[in-house]
């Protein structure tokens, strides 16, 4: 009997398979995106120096950017006629070519642009000690609440790319803006009518408060995300070719 | 091999076929005709998995396409009409996507590319209109899936290649596989299909092998027009005519006269080649 839901060794075809045949798409955008704050910072400010902060701030802007775009330049298959039948008649599961979008635009790519960043930014440090002074680091806490905001900037895009046929990318940052802005009215109301309501100012408290707020946010966004990731399996399976 | 039973599709409020019913077998080329527009390509691709049906049963090898299993999948390869490939060399497609299909030859892919005189080294996009089409047709024989389905494959070839895909069918076919070849330019694939099958809006008009049609049909060019015959196409050679077989004596057929002598007497070729 066959096993047509997931098999390891399959999902390891699809994954090869992708990482050769569709991801070199991004590589332009990697490059572009891997070097452009150290340009526009020689452009812009020859000479002087770049310091640690202001650079992990513009390499997270990269970053941000870059998984964003990930799913809509290695899976345009989505959007050109041709290439979504190959993709659909790739002898694989649904839950196969899945995994393997999402090991791909989740884990693997962001995880070698980050790295790469990292690699480079150490790189320049120790040639240009004077101008970039210290390494990078990155505090654990900001990491984590990086990497939800991450896992779900990646979701919803993955979500688009297999939802939109035309202009994809825009659309689909207008609706990740609609929706922050829609969750930011509701979180709103929250804290001015259950938070703030005893008026109580004590820093200590409100920066309590604070961080409760953001983390009911995290939670929220990666419930979202989950959802995301939900709707573009069942799009994967469902989807037709006219 | 393919059983498609009662099997009807439309896209949105537009119908475009009504309960076809055929049943196909391996071993077999089989010419899908059709005017524009009355659904071959939608055909391929339900049988293709690529869409589902609206009513009906349709089953290949025993699964039913839109499920899409691997087992299925792999057994099956379409090539559509309007393929365009992406920025990929085509060799490296090729040994890529082979890597699914158990039956892939590299060997054989080869020696029909180069048959073809398509540089395997060549990027799709680099290559044009034509060019893409030997390739894909060329990774299509190779893969020998079981079910090969082939969309116009002749488009956008010039004369001598439509020449040289008629022979590597013929050469790359084997017993074991079931070949549909959808085509409106008939001529291009004469000697290659048998059998034929000519679908209409209303559903298959004919659906048997050369042999069925040549006990039933007689094809012969008269000097003057028959108003008795089924049909009679003028040429500069005289009358194309067509009539029922009625001294068993077997004649070549024109495909193309067929075709449209089918368009003219549809109640006639159904009852004739459908209601055995």
């Amino acid at each position: 009997m066959d096993n047509n839901i997931f098999s390891f060794e399959r999902f390891l075809k699809v994954l090869k398979y992708d990482l050769k045949m569709r991801v070199p798409a991004v590589g332009t955008m990697f490059l572009v995106l891997l070097a452009m704050p150290h340009v526009l910072h020689q452009l812009m400010d020859f000479g002087n120096s770049f310091p640690e902060g202001q650079r992990f701030d513009i390499y997270a802007a990269m970053c941000v950017i870059f998984v964003f775009y990930i799913p809509f330049k290695i899976y345009s298959a989505f959007r050109q006629k041709h290439e979504l039948g190959s993709f659909i008649m790739l002898p694989a599961s649904s839950l196969e070519k899945f995994a393997s979008m999402v090991s791909i635009s989740l884990i693997l790519v962001p995880a070698a642009f980050m790295l790469s960043i990292y690699l480079l930014d150490a790189v320049l440090v120790l040639l240009f000690s004077s101008q970039y002074g210290t390494f990078v680091t990155i505090d654990y806490m900001v990491l984590f609440r990086g990497a939800v905001g991450l896992f779900s900037i990646i979701g919803a895009a993955i979500l688009g790319n297999v939802f939109f046929k035309k202009a994809a990318p825009a659309k689909t940052l207008l609706c990740i803006l609609t929706l922050a802005f829609l969750w930011g009215v509701v979180i709103s109301g929250y804290i001015y009518n259950n938070l703030f309501a005893d008026g109580n100012v004590d820093i200590a408290v409100l920066q309590l408060k604070a961080e409760t707020v953001e983390s009911i946010t995290a939670v929220v966004y990666f419930v979202a995300a989950i959802f995301f990731y939900a709707f573009t399996y069942l799009r994967i399976r469902k989807i037709q070719i006219s | 091999m393919i059983t498609i039973k009662d099997v009807s599709f439309s896209y949105g409020k537009h119908k475009v076929f009504n309960n076809v019913c055929m049943e196909l077998h391996q071993g077999r080329i089989y010419g899908l005709l059709g005017e524009n527009g009355v659904g071959k390509s939608t055909l391929l691709k339900i049988l293709s998995g690529l869409l589902k049906v609206e009513g009906g049963d349709c089953t290949v090898a025993g699964e039913v396409p839109y499920r899409r299993n691997p087992s299925f999948l792999q057994d099956i390869y379409y090539v559509p009409e309007d393929f365009q490939g992406s920025n990929i060399q085509v060799e490296k497609y090729a040994l890529q996507l082979g890597e699914f299909y158990p039956n892939f030859s590299p060997d054989r892919f080869y020696n029909i590319l180069s048959e073809f005189g398509v540089n395997p080294k060549a990027r799709f996009t680099k290559l044009s209109h034509g060019q893409q089409k030997k390739a894909i047709i060329a990774v299509a024989l190779s893969l020998q899936t079981k079910v090969l389905l082939m969309d116009e494959p002749s488009n956008g070839l010039d004369i001598p290649s439509k020449a040289l895909l008629r022979r590597l069918i013929a050469e790359n076919a084997s017993d074991e596989q079931l070949i549909i070849i959808s085509t409106h330019q008939v001529k291009d694939l004469e000697n290659v299909i048998d059998p034929i099958i000519i679908m209409d809006r209303e559903g298959i008009l004919l659906n048997a092998s050369i042999g069925e049609i040549t006990e039933k049909l007689s094809f012969s060019i008269e000097p003057q027009k028959d108003s008795g015959a089924l049909y009679c196409q003028q040429d500069l050679r005289g009358y194309f005519t067509v009539r029922q077989n009625l001294t068993g004596a077997e004649t070549p057929v024109d495909l193309e006269v067929l075709f449209n002598c089918a368009l003219v007497n549809k109640a006639l070729f159904k009852d004739m080649f459908t209601n055995k």
